[in-house]
């Protein structure tokens, strides 16, 4: 059980690091940056892949 | 710093908006993770990295789940949405793959339909509400748009073509017309109905040289004087004349015809279109005696045709052949006794109203009666 909280940890901050590579991008528009994490969120919410 | 730290600050950089965003996915995320298994949330996880990094290419199906439908489609029609400018008119497009009430792949103009609930609903409660305005009177309005955009007239026909949109009633669509748009644009569509009523008539005219019998359909739902008046139309339209192919004043008197008349007139069925044959002068009755010219039609199993039937006779034949004159400037006599047609260049065809006076030296219209075949 510890193990695998664990590993949803590790899965979350790969998560938060992809975010905020996205973020610091200066080769991607503010709406596609807002659009991506919508997406995203919309992906996680609804489990649709 | 933390990674997380980062992301915060630079949300904060980039719009207020993204922080909250930011955080809301990643605690959803959380929410979902205390409940759903590793394997589920990796799954999930996989996705939403590839979003991130704009790897995520939608399947029509995946578009279509409700969450992302929600967000996504409002979000893509309010991101297309540019005023046309013209009528205060928006133009957005629907993704391809939506799968509510708005068709898939659909690119329209504030089209009927578009008000519909569950289209309106993402459009003004989740995102901007700068195009959720585009209500009923806009799309009123731009649906009669579309029509006058489509419409084409050939002026040589007098062919009138337009296109109703989808899902929009006739009343619905005569209400923009008249209310919002033009008005000149509603009566534009009723005269050129009728230009059409008459030229179908004048195509299904024919006239046999040697039986001299013109044939011709009135087409189904248009009654006697709605045609006299849609080929006076036709005809004013074709020669650049001020008159009709029938005199405008006696269109009363035919219209009475049936009521006043009732024992010489056939009652007609307007719902059914109407095959009708005519011999505007029949062979060898003028100058003869009323009695002389009905054994004359009898004997070749015809009776005196109905007047309406002779003007619409002579007023299609008018406009198929230059304005000849079907009666051959003879006075002919139809089945109402004290009565009879006449064309002359000042009125078109009208009528003769013996009141005491002498009858003018008259020749007979004759029809055939139920199936018989003139020969």
């Amino acid at each position: 059980m510890q193990d695998e909280k664990q590993k949803k940890e590790e899965l979350l901050e790969v998560l938060r690091a992809e975010v905020a590579r996205l973020l610091c991008a200066d080769d991607v528009s503010e709406e596609e940056k807002l659009s991506r994490i919508k997406l995203a969120q919309a992906i996680i919410e609804s489990g649709e892949v | 710093m933390s990674s997380f730290q980062a992301v915060a600050g630079k949300a904060a950089q980039v719009a207020g908006l993204l922080a909250g965003v930011v955080y809301q996915g990643v605690s959803t995320l959380f929410g979902k993770a205390e409940k759903s298994s590793f394997d589920e949330m990796s799954r999930r996880l996989d996705g939403a990295l590839r979003a991130l990094r704009g790897e995520y290419v939608p399947t029509s199906a995946g578009v279509a789940t409700p969450d992302k439908t929600y967000h996504q489609t409002a979000e893509g029609m309010v991101n297309s949405c540019a005023s046309a400018g013209k009528m205060g008119a928006s133009t957005f497009i629907v993704p391809a793959g939506v799968t509510f009430t708005v068709p898939a792949g659909v690119t329209f103009t504030v089209p009927a339909g578009v008000t519909d609930v569950a289209a309106m609903k993402p459009l003004g409660e989740e995102v901007s509400t700068s195009c959720a305005v585009a209500t009923t009177k806009k799309t009123s309005r731009q649906t009669a748009q579309d029509m006058v955009d489509s419409h084409e007239f050939d002026s040589r026909t007098g062919v009138s073509t337009l296109t109703v949109p989808a899902g929009v009633t006739d009343v619905e669509a005569m209400k923009p017309l008249g209310e919002e748009v033009s008005t000149s644009c509603a009566v534009a569509t009723t005269r050129e109905a009728s230009l059409q009523t008459a030229q179908d008539m004048v195509d299904s005219y024919e006239f046999d040289s040697r039986t001299r019998v013109s044939t011709f359909t009135v087409p189904a739902g248009v009654t006697d004087v709605a045609a006299m008046k849609a080929l006076n139309e036709l005809f004013s339209v074709r020669y650049g004349l001020q008159r009709g192919a029938i005199f405008a004043g006696e269109l009363t008197w035919f219209e009475n015809l049936p009521r006043e008349f009732s024992a010489y007139c056939e009652q007609r069925d307007y719902l059914q279109a109407r095959q009708i044959k005519v011999i505007g002068v029949f062979k060898g009755t003028k100058g003869v005696p009323l009695a002389g010219q009905e054994r004359k039609l009898q004997k070749h199993s015809c009776v005196f045709s109905d007047p309406r039937d002779q003007a619409l006779a002579a007023a299609i034949h008018a406009c198929k052949h230059n304005q000849a004159d079907l009666f051959g400037g003879s006075w002919v006599r139809g089945s109402v006794p004290g009565f009879a047609l006449h064309t002359d260049d000042e009125h078109g065809v009208f009528v003769f109203r013996q009141d005491g006076r002498a009858e003018p030296d008259v020749a007979a219209s004759g029809s055939p009666r139920a199936g018989t075949k003139i020969s």
